[in-house]
């Protein structure tokens, strides 16, 4: 029996400064992804909902009674998880269609990632899980703790500025390709050295923005998803690793161990190993995750990835073309699900002006304390 | 997000002046902040208390230019040293210019309130590594 799962419905809002709810952007989201799977909702059976305040009031206002729900905690290396999570429910049989539904509003909330928070903000503005030996130190901030890592990879490998602002300047010449990136305007490496220290050795662009925004997923079985107007995209593998212990302070390894784990596992799992990746969706929260994304996949050498972007490889029509919509640094910040729709798109060959020719298997990563990734591909 | 871990013993060290860490005292692994099950031999609540050295060398150091909470004005640096004993931990630096890779030796403000641990370059340095 054919147990393979494939994406048949997209939706997403508008990214950006929208004064709107989490939930209201999600329910946006849920409304276009069904209508783009043409389906109703007493035929989604599966309802796994991300960053949403209440479940319940999204499934209620949309007549969704699922035989499985599932509701994670906001954290954006919970994407991954919940694909992988929706994909085995599906494969099990315990349902046989599943929305994955996703809002976020932390541009209306006033989100700053670094100024504390409490009740349900707490988990994008709290800091490690023990404050008492953090907070007396004002390291408030998840981009202070990307800045250590990066200073850390500086000392061990020499990587310079110029290459990791190649990352900013790579993806806002992708985003100038994309119509619903939040920036699209020119982005030199001058102007990326211009710009000023947030958390030094990080600048301005090496943040990710901070915006309001959902995005939806359909899940079904392959045997369904023929029946469905768009092309399967599939879910080919996907794995996580977490590094928790200790995870108030940067690995030692920059995640290489667990993004090699996790990368070994999709290639098995799918019988495509690297070099069938068309293109790849790396999380980029902060512009060194993609450095050491690309050398734990095993993409670069230790310590080369920095030059490696800065030679063009992740750029459009280069070795690896990444964040082909501008990612999270130029596109909106999701928390890995605007990548996850930008590689469906890239694999319905929606992808317009930025459409990597020919797509059929493409990779989202992240690299975080739950490492994960997810292999998507049209069939062979 | 915000899970309680006994650090009461770190910080009531600091406020006399002592860095105190912790290890599992059963297999001697290090860890701090000490842990409910330990890590490796699975002892719980195992984790003995001890008086570092202070020494070590700065694993890598960050410079705040935002200021993100009014008690912590920028510029400021934030670093993550591991001690000699094994631990690392996050503090501050009496020179932000300390360069990554070296050896250091802890400075305690007991008066500070909360306590704090600043480093300082080790001119001893024996205990680099
Ligand atoms: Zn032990």
């Amino acid at each position: 029996m054919d147990t393979s799962v494939a994406v048949v419905g997209l939706g997403s809002t508008a990214y950006g400064a929208l004064g709107r709810r989490a939930d209201d952007l999600a329910g946006e989201a849920l409304r276009a992804a069904l209508a783009d799977a043409r389906l109703v909702p007493g035929e989604v059976d599966g309802l796994l909902t991300h960053r949403v305040d209440s479940y319940e009031a999204l499934a209620a206002e949309h007549g969704l009674d699922p035989a499985w729900t599932a509701a994670l905690p906001p954290e954006g290396r919970m994407t991954g998880p919940a694909l992988q999570l929706a994909a085995t429910a599906l494969r099990a049989g315990q349902c046989h269609t599943v929305a994955l539904v996703y809002g976020n509003d932390s541009r209306t909330r006033g989100a700053t990632y670094g100024s504390g928070g409490s009740g349900s903000t707490a988990a994008g503005e709290g800091y490690g899980t023990t404050p008492a030996l953090l907070a007396p130190y004002g390291m408030t901030s998840p981009g202070a703790f990307s800045a250590l890592m990066l200073a850390r990879h500086r000392y061990r490998y020499g990587t310079t500025e110029r290459q990791l602002g190649a990352v900013a300047t790579t993806w806002r010449a992708h985003a100038r390709l994309n119509p619903a990136a939040m920036r699209r305007d020119v982005l030199t490496v001058d102007d990326y050295l211009g710009a000023r220290f947030v958390v030094e050795p990080l600048r301005l662009f090496d943040y990710c923005q901070i915006n309001d925004g959902g995005v939806a997923v359909v899940l079904t079985t392959l045997d369904r998803a023929r029946d469905r107007p768009h092309v399967p995209v599939q879910v080919l593998g996907a794995a996580q690793r977490a590094r928790l212990t200790g995870s108030d302070l940067p690995p030692d390894d920059f995640w290489a161990g667990a993004l090699g784990e996790v990368g070994r596992a999709v290639a098995r799992a799918s019988g495509r190993d690297r070099d069938a990746v068309d293109a790849l969706m790396v999380y980029d929260n902060f512009s060194p995750n993609v450095l050491f994304t690309l050398e734990g996949l095993g993409w670069c050498a230790p310590g080369e990835a920095g030059g490696w972007v800065e030679d063009g490889h992740a750029a459009l029509g280069g070795t690896l073309p990444c964040n082909t919509s501008g990612g999270q640094l130029s596109e909106g910040y999701l928390q890995g699900w605007a990548l996850v729709a930008e590689a469906v798109r890239q694999l319905r060959g929606d992808g317009g002006a930025r459409q990597v020719p020919g797509a059929r298997t493409i990779q989202y990563a992240c690299a975080a304390p739950v490492t994960s990734t997810v292999l998507f591909g049209r069939e062979a | 997000m915000h899970v309680s871990r006994t650090v009461s013993e770190h910080v009531e060290g600091l406020r006399r002046g002592e860095l105190r860490v912790s290890r599992c005292g059963a297999c001697g692994v290090p860890a701090f902040p000490p842990p409910r099950l330990c890590p490796r031999c699975g002892a719980a609540d195992a984790a003995t208390w001890f008086t570092a050295s202070g020494r070590g060398v700065l694993w890598s150091v960050a410079v705040f230019h935002r200021t993100y909470l009014p008690e912590h004005p920028a510029p400021y640096p934030v670093a993550v040293v591991e001690l000699v004993e094994g631990p690392r931990l996050v503090a501050t630096l009496t020179d932000p210019t300390v360069p990554v890779g070296c050896a250091v030796i802890a400075e305690i403000d007991a008066r500070a309130d909360p306590p704090r641990i600043a480093f300082r370059p080790d001119d001893h340095e024996g205990a680099a590594r």
